[in-house]
């Protein structure tokens, strides 16, 4: 198969879906799942001649055949024990299998609602507009589900959502979709994590649409370490009101293929948007990290710290666009990408893009890549450390810069062990 | 007794440039060996070829170290050997915790002297107390290596981590450099509680000051990568009132070196 046919065969799937209406909640937005597929016939699958797409192909990701009909669903209380990456995680209290929401036990001040139950009255597009890119349309067009999240109040509970894709002996395109409000005043916690559940090929379609009221705040931990060799594509709108607070840590260790677009929107002054990556790619693995911050009005700060490693012939790439409006005067905007470079086959790709339309504006922005510093190495050494093991220490070291300011002290933690694991660190030489 | 280190006529070159041009060296346990000359004359490079900085292309010569050849063992290796380099400037390491370093620091070498590895609860005891012995506070545990540490704080932590590690040999490569004179003193206190009939040390110093509180009981001029002159602690008074030049190969008063003439 390649992206023209499996373009048709998605088309085909919507007709018939369509007809039979085999996912439940098809009817609410029906207008606009047809705007959607109409943009992606319309825009087609990108290719490398995108400039968005430039150092990311997604040729091998469009090779299967997949389907989107939904497959018999595994329990959910089974999935938890057949999934690794959540030992040692908090309790799940929100799943997504192949998009359709089941909730367990939510804190209280968090609402929840779905196309299942509300229909009409989710939102959809309200950041994201359905015809904007590929992908986005795509899930729009398909998402069984919508998961509604709102915040009320200060929780200082951390909310898990779990996104499984659960294929049924075939090659399986899932289209989870949230839709998340923290409310004016209000703090939220929230980790995502992508996980797959199964062995055939899989391609996470993922979509958030995320409104931060006037003085809200959320901290958001995107985990991406699933082992296996499955291709995720996630798409996260965010837009921040007047003093609204947003901080995002992207933990990109696990898949063959995973391309993050993050796209925030600073529409209120005093709004506060945080981005930070940690990323390790090996064997053949690809990452790709793309950020939109728009400073749309005065006074908004934002700050973008991704490190990253690659080794053997992993790929990462990191596109990160600073966009000034005229009349966003007194903005901070910094962004930073620092990775290195373990082997000659390994490749690092580092664009910043800036468009600063206002004068009154501090922006700075640093990339760099390089190899481990050969002093620190030796100063180690000296000292009795194992090469191996210097190694390791300053790796982890590198990475979990991204993830100091993480709140979270589990994650954190988990990350830790994670990233060490990686480096081939001894999980008890962290103390 | 049987020297740690033995040096012989080492030649060691650096982008094709011979640095070290025929060094010759003995040290015995207990020993307290000065290395004093010009800037620029091979001291940090003896001390990075001993501790094993792979850029130096040894040209010639052989170092035993207790017997072993050192030029063929691994830098960490000669760490657990016994060998320690104080650095004269001592690497940042950002990220990576003093407590983490040193602990792993310590169990390796701890590993190859067969003692069981220390917990961080013993560890924490342990490093404290030699913390306190040149007052560097517990707190630097929790930070990282020698990052945004002062010079000063930079050389006690070289000497803490010495009073952790005992080693059998202990190069100082100008620690005492940019101290002040109460620092100087808890550099020396540190180095000389360590003093022991069992190791040795080999100080690399530009001034005579330090010598004052860590009484050497040779020293060695290395000028223009040899060794030109060694006597007894009194040579590096003379040094300080007269200089080097008066040592300069191409000078009358040149004293070609011997090998260890004791
Ligand atoms: N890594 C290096 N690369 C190039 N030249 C070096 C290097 N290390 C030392 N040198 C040169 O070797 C000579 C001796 O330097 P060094 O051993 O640092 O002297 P000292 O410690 O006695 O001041 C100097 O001329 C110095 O420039
Ligand atoms: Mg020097």
């Amino acid at each position: 198969m390649n992206a023209a046919e499996l373009q048709s065969s998605l088309v085909a799937s919507f007709r018939r879906l369509e007809q039979e209406q085999n996912h439940r909640p098809w009817s609410p937005h029906h207008p606009l799942r047809r705007r959607a597929l109409e943009a992606f016939q319309q825009l087609g699958f990108p290719t490398t001649r995108h400039e968005d797409w430039k150092y990311t192909s997604l040729a091998p990701v469009l090779r299967y055949p997949y389907r989107v009909e939904l497959p018999p669903l595994p329990e959910p209380a089974a999935l938890g024990a057949q999934l690794p990456a959540l030992h040692g995680m908090p309790p799940v209290q929100l799943w997504l299998l192949n998009g359709l929401a089941h909730p367990e036990q939510l804190p209280a001040q968090v609402r929840f609602a779905s196309f299942q139950t509300a229909g009409d009255s989710v939102p959809v597009g309200h950041i994201l507009p359905v015809d904007s890119e590929t992908f986005v349309a795509l899930n729009t067009a398909f998402a069984p589900d919508v998961a509604v999240l709102s915040w009320r109040g200060h929780v200082p509970e951390l909310c898990h959502v779990a996104v499984v894709t659960a294929p049924h002996g075939e090659p399986q395109l899932a289209h989870p979709r949230l839709s998340i409000t923290v409310e004016p005043h209000a703090r939220a916690h929230l980790l995502v994590g992508f996980h797959t559940a199964g062995q055939a090929p899989c391609l996470t379609n993922f979509v958030a649409e995320v409104s931060l009221a006037e003085h809200a705040q959320l901290d958001l931990v995107l985990w991406q370490t699933d082992p296996h060799d499955t291709f995720l594509i996630t798409t996260i709108g965010v837009e921040l009101a007047r003093s609204a607070r947003l901080r995002v840590w992207t933990v990109a260790l696990g898949g063959a293929l995973l391309r993050n677009n993050l796209y925030i929107r600073l529409v209120g002054p005093g709004a506060d948007a945080q981005l930070f990556g940690a990323t390790m790619v090996t064997g053949r693995q690809v990452i790709d990290h793309r950020t939109l911050v728009e400073h749309r009005v005065e006074q908004c700060t934002s700050n973008q710290l991704y490190k990253s490693v690659a080794e053997q012939e992993g790929t990462v790439t990191f596109t990160g666009r600073i966009h000034v409006y005229p009349g966003a005067q007194k903005t901070n905007a910094y962004q930073s990408h620092r990775a290195l470079l373990l082997s000659p086959k390994a490749t690092v790709n580092a664009r910043p893009q800036l468009e600063i339309y206002a004068d009154d504006v501090r922006c700075t922005h640093g990339a760099t890549t390089g190899a481990l510093d050969e002093d620190a190495l030796f100063y180690l050494r000296s000292r009795g450390i194992p090469e191996s093991r210097a190694r390791a220490l300053l790796l982890h070291a590198f990475v979990h810069e991204a993830l100091e300011l993480l709140p979270e002290e589990q994650l954190r933690q988990r990350a830790d062990e994670l990233i060490a694991e990686r480096a081939h660190l001894p999980a008890e030489s962290l103390s | 007794m049987e020297p740690i280190l033995i040096i012989r006529n080492l030649r060691v070159a650096i982008e094709g440039r011979e640095i070290l041009r025929g060094v010759n060296l003995e040290v015995r346990p207990g020993e307290v060996h000065a290395i004093m000359g010009p800037n620029g004359s091979g001291k940090s490079t003896l001390a990075a070829v001993l501790a094993g900085r792979e850029e130096y292309e040894v040209l010639e010569g052989t170092v035993l170290f207790e017997g072993k050849n050192l030029l063929e063992m691994e830098p960490e290796e000669r760490a657990r050997a016994g060998l320690f380099l104080a650095f004269q400037y001592p690497v940042e390491i950002p990220g990576v915790t003093m407590a983490t370093f040193l602990r792993t620091a310590l169990n390796e070498i701890r590993k190859v002297r067969g003692l069981e590895p220390l917990d961080p609860v013993a560890f924490l005891k342990l490093a404290r107390e030699r913390m306190e012995w040149v007052d560097i506070d517990p707190s630097f545990l929790q930070r990282s290596v020698n990052e945004g540490f002062s010079g000063g704080e930079k050389k006690r932590n070289e000497i803490f981590q010495l009073l952790l590690l005992e080693p059998r040999l202990a190069i100082l490569d100008e620690t005492d450099s940019g101290l002040d004179i109460d620092a100087l003193k808890i550099v020396a206190s540190g180095v000389n509680r360590m003093r022991s009939p069992e190791r040795a040390f080999v100080v690399i110093t530009h001034y005579q000051r330090l010598l004052n509180y860590i009484i050497p009981d040779f020293v060695h001029v290395l000028y223009d990568g040899r060794i030109v002159r060694s006597g007894g602690k009194e040579l590096a008074l003379e040094l300080e009132e007269r200089g080097y030049d008066w040592l300069r190969p191409d000078s009358e008063e040149v004293i070609l070196p011997t090998v260890d003439e004791r």
